[in-house]
């Protein structure tokens, strides 16, 4: 520790990379000041309603879309333990290919597969990551039943919820304390090994000196709701704020050097079907197999269901779908991720007080893979024995029959037709060595910056394909250890 | 421990204020016949312009407690008689100690009487100060516009006009774009690191103040406030300039006004002796007044300034049975939070406290009106509470929008309320329930594109809520076919 006025470092967020960095190197006897703009919410208040839940644990309230020209709705947890504890926990290590593909673009050093391993190794003994314990519900069951007709390679995603009691209350956090969401899993061993964990502070700016920051200015919320500008100074400073609010703390600050110049997200389309038998998926988890038939660049899954959310679904054409309402109990749903290589930004917004303006515009390699998806799901639900799909399109409110699916094999979807979604967004302040491309070096230090690192989604130089929060804590974990070891 | 009375910059306040007096004093009586100064003074008539003038002055200090007031909030218990005998106990303050010393009792009292943070007090000070520098301004131009200028008085409105845009630029930056008004400070400060802390603590005292001005309705009528202050001070000078049979225009005086308090920024005695006279003095000659009758009016319009106040002050003093020394102490000690504090551990230092949110405002009917247009286009009863749960998550929802989005959708609002009530010549939330849901389903389902685009969040937000109602789920679903 320098001396009591300052802290060794800062960590802001508490997420899947700020929880890592925090334990890494509070471990390593430093002093660690992790600061959270989101509350601590007390696991008794977790697994309300999912309306409920967006207002408590997510950023504004789950009301961040990003524009472009076909619009996507947005979420991201805002909370101790950042979107970790609204996530589904599915656990992906980066594909082979993928890594390959960030060391020859973007030079980045120190991250091959097999370097990768024993961090991907520690993050999952730590959280647990493991197949579901029971039986599957039936939702994922008739998913294996569409994926074996169409004799497609699939695969039950492992998750960071050992012991899982199948409740679906994952999006509005984990009441059974099952799901090892960082404020379940790492934030109170970094708190045993020292770090002071503060909720209610968001940071709004980095103060600078020349090359180094000095430390932050942080908004505190009181009980009352007045808030509080206070300064910590520090010697370093890891920001993990996530994939939005990284790049904009950085701009904001000065810092924009090929920061928020490239928002990368996994698009993402969903598809209620409804089959002939009850299906119930409002009472239990998420389908819990993936279509890797067709990866990295269009994957296929469950998605998470409620009355609310089949309704928010068939709202697209409501007036012809509503009665669809009344088999609610039928229904379960799907989703088609694709891998996403538009054209994304993240900038702080001018108007009021810290927001962020999001853009991503879809690209026609996203759209063809989009249409393709959707004719592949369509069709292996219908295989399964739906006797009808419903995709959040606008102007395709029903396909009925595989051959009516087929069709977007070949044809592109009306793209401003499209409800989309993400809760997969990345590369928002890429790192690697081809300083052209990057913000930030290998190990996430800020370029042009001797004491600021980025150490969360952002970092990833590009796209995964996969679910992220595996490979943000691999990476993570090896910065931190990275930044230890070279003091 | 509380820091020592007399530090070198307070002997140098002191000393710099004195010699200020003196030399503006000299300045303000170097070229007029006293003997005409002291004919002119017997002259004047004291009744009834001299108790109308201070009933003036003394209704403007009123208005500022209500200022005040409203600045606190309307749930803190503070009464605008309270307020506006704090706000009098400040400025009796500055008329008998230095370096206006007199905004620290009086933001030490305002935190005392509140128990809000002294912080917080200060702030609220700050931003009072700084509309009265905005609404001196606004009206020292406009009376500058009526009456026409001469000589250094032009030079110092042009100097005024300059400033004025710059703090109003500044502020409605604060107010509508804070954090883009600390990112120009920080980086200010990454490259000036000597300005860096301070220039940080000024632009965040800034933005605070700022924040108290955030909602439009509050802001107009605090802005409001703050030009009836100003005038009923300019009430002040006209009453007694009528004392003295001088026929001039109530532009006159505000103009004289103006220039007085901007001119008594400048360092002098406690009370503003010698910068009072000649600015004041000095505006009424550029008008055409004789010099000995202006320095007479300043005289006079001095003592009207100075007596009442400083003696309601004391009064208000000893009523509330005030110690001084203390409240001064902990309103300083706030001013300079460098002091180094824990929380959770951590050590920071406190730049200010904002004021708490203000209470939610009663629901606008037309989202009540939208959910049960929504929902009317599905066939069958309605579950209330469900539909209620909805309408308040739909409210809440929207508010959560970043500023731009909300900005938009505000607008897209707007233009649907009016081609509604347009088309049926009634308000949208006073149509009949069918009616309702033909109209959304036209706007939200219908051809028009932008209809579309503005109603997708809404009816994704009432659908999603209303079938995830807490009890919806009972009551409305699950009834299919098994
Ligand atoms: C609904 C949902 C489901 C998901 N499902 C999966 C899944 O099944 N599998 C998977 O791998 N991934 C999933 N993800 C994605 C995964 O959770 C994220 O990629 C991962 O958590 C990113 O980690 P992070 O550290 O970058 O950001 P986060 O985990 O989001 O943490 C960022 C934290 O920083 C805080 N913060 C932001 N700005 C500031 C500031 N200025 N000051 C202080 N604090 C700040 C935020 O409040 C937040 O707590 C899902 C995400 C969501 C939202």
């Amino acid at each position: 520790m320098t001396d009591s006025k300052r802290v060794d470092a800062i960590v802001i967020g508490s997420g899947a990379g700020g929880a890592v960095t925090a334990m890494t190197l509070a471990g390593a006897g430093m002093s660690v000041a992790v600061l959270e703009e989101g509350a601590n919410v007390p696991r008794r208040e977790y697994g309300k309603s999912s309306p409920e839940g967006m207002a408590q644990l997510f950023r504004r309230s789950g009301m961040t879309p990003i524009l472009g020209r076909v619009p996507i709705g947005f979420v991201e947890g805002r909370c101790v333990g950042g979107s970790t504890e609204v996530n589904s926990g599915f656990w992906h290590r980066a594909p082979r290919e993928v890594l390959l593909s960030w060391q020859s673009r973007f030079d980045l050093q120190g991250a091959t597969e097999s370097e990768l391993v024993p961090h991907y190794e520690w993050a999952e003994q730590r959280l647990s990551v493991s197949p579901y314990p029971g039986e599957w519900p039936k939702s994922t069951k008739l998913f294996q039943r569409g994926i074996d007709a169409m004799g497609w390679a699939v695969r039950e995603i492992p998750r960071t919820a050992p012991g899982c009691q199948s409740a679906n209350t994952c999006a509005s956090g984990c009441a059974s304390g099952k799901k090892q969401g960082m404020s379940q899993g790492l934030l109170p061993e970094a708190k045993a090994a020292g770090a002071n964990i503060l909720s209610h502070c968001r940071v709004k700016l980095l103060l600078r000196q020349g090359r180094r920051v000095t430390g932050v200015l942080a908004e505190i919320t009181r009980d009352n709701g007045s808030v509080e500008l206070v300064r910590i100074d520090a010697d370093h400073v890891f920001v993990c704020a996530g994939a939005s609010q990284t790049p904009t703390l950085l701009r904001q600050s000065g810092l924009r050097y090929k920061v928020g110049d490239q928002l990368r997200l996994h698009p993402m389309l969903k598809l209620t079907a409804r089959f002939p038998q009850p299906v119930n998926a409002q009472n239990s988890v998420l389908p819990l197999l993936q279509v890797n038939e067709f990866w990295p660049e269009i994957s296929l899954g469950g998605a998470y269901f409620s009355s609310g959310h089949l309704a928010f679904l068939l709202g697209d054409n409501w007036p012809q779908l509503s009665m669809e309402m009344e088999h609610q109990n039928h229904f379960a749903s799907y989703y088609v991720a694709v891998r996403g290589n538009g054209r994304g930004s993240v900038r702080p917004s001018a108007l009021g007080n810290g927001d962020t303006a999001l853009r991503y515009d879809l690209s026609v390699d996203d759209l063809r893979s989009m249409s393709r998806g959707v004719a592949r799901l369509a069709t292996l639900l219908l295989a399964a024995g739906a006797e009808a799909v419903y995709p959040a399109i606008r102007s395709i409110p029903v396909i009925r029959t595989e051959l009516d699916a087929v069709r977007w094999l070949t044809e592109l979807l009306p793209a401003k037709d499209l409800s989309l979604t993400t809760v997969h967004a990345f590369s928002s302040c890429p790192m690697g060595e081809q300083a052209g491309l990057t913000a930030a070096n290998s190990y996430g230090r800020v370029h042009h910056v001797d004491n600021l690192y980025v150490n969360d989604a952002s970092m990833l130089p590009d796209s995964p394909g996969v679910n992220p929060q595996g490979t943000v804590m691999a990476l993570a974990r090896r910065n931190a250890l990275h930044f230890v070891d070279s003091l | 421990m509380s820091p020592p009375l007399w530090t070198w910059s307070r002997v140098a306040v002191l000393v710099s204020g004195v010699a200020g007096s003196g030399l503006f004093l000299t300045l303000a009586f170097r070229s007029v016949d006293l003997a005409g100064v002291k004919d002119a003074l017997t002259a004047a008539q004291l009744w009834p312009w001299l108790p109308l003038g201070v009933l003036s002055y003394l209704i403007g200090h009123g208005v500022r407690g209500l200022r005040c007031r409203l600045l606190f909030g309307r749930d803190t218990p503070l009464s605008t008689a309270t307020a506006s005998n704090i706000v009098v106990v400040g400025y009796a303050c500055n008329n008998i100690l230095p370096a206006r010393l007199g905004e620290f009792v009086r933001a030490g009292m305002l935190a005392e009487r509140t128990g809000l943070p002294y912080a917080h007090a200060l702030t609220v000070t700050f931003v009072e100060r700084l509309l009265d520098g905005i609404a001196i301004l606004v009206l020292l131009l406009g009376g500058a516009w009526v009456v026409g200028l001469a000589g250094w008085i032009q030079d110092l409105v042009n100097v005024c006009v300059i400033v004025f845009a710059v703090a109003t630029a500044g502020l409605l930056l604060a107010i509508f774009a804070s954090n883009s008004l600390l990112a120009l400070a920080g980086a200010i400060g990454a490259r000036i690191p000597a300005v860096s802390a301070p220039l940080i603590g000024l632009v965040a005292k800034v933005t605070q103040a700022a924040s108290l001005l955030a909602d439009p309705r509050r802001a107009v009528q605090i802005g409001a406030l703050s030009l009836l202050v100003w005038l009923f001070e300019a009430g002040l000078f006209s009453s007694l300039l009528n004392a003295f049979g001088v026929d001039a225009r109530f532009a006159t005086s505000l103009l004289t006004m103006g220039v007085t308090n901007l001119g008594i920024l400048a360092p002098s005695t406690p009370g503003f002796i010698g910068t009072f006279h000649l600015f004041c003095s000095e505006a009424l000659q550029s008008q055409g007044i004789a010099a000995e009758t202006s320095v007479a009016a300043a005289v006079l319009i001095h003592i009207g300034f100075y007596v009442p106040v400083t003696v309601w002050g004391a009064g208000s003093l000893i009523w509330y049975g005030t110690q001084l020394g203390n409240t001064l102490a902990a309103a300083r000690r706030a001013r300079h939070p460098q002091s180094l504090e824990f929380r959770e551990g951590i050590p920071m230092h406190s730049l200010g406290v904002g004021e708490p949110p203000a209470p939610p405002r009663p629901a606008d009917p037309i989202y009540e009106a939208l959910t049960r247009g929504l929902l009317g286009i599905r066939p069958g009863p309605v579950d209330e509470d469900a539909r209620a749960y909805a309408t308040n998550f739909l409210e809440h929802q929207l508010a959560s929008l970043s500023s731009y989005l909300r900005l938009q959708l505000r607008l897209g609002l707007l233009s649907f309320r009016v081609c509604v009530a347009l088309r049926y010549w009634r308000p949208f939330s006073r149509l009949p329930v069918e009616t309702q849901s033909t109209v959304v389903q036209w706007w939200a389902y219908g051809p028009f594109p932008l209809g579309r685009q503005l109603f997708r969040p809404i009816r994704s937000l009432v659908l999603l809520a209303y079938f995830d109602a807490p009890r919806a789920a009972s009551v409305q679903l699950g009834t299919g076919p098994s």
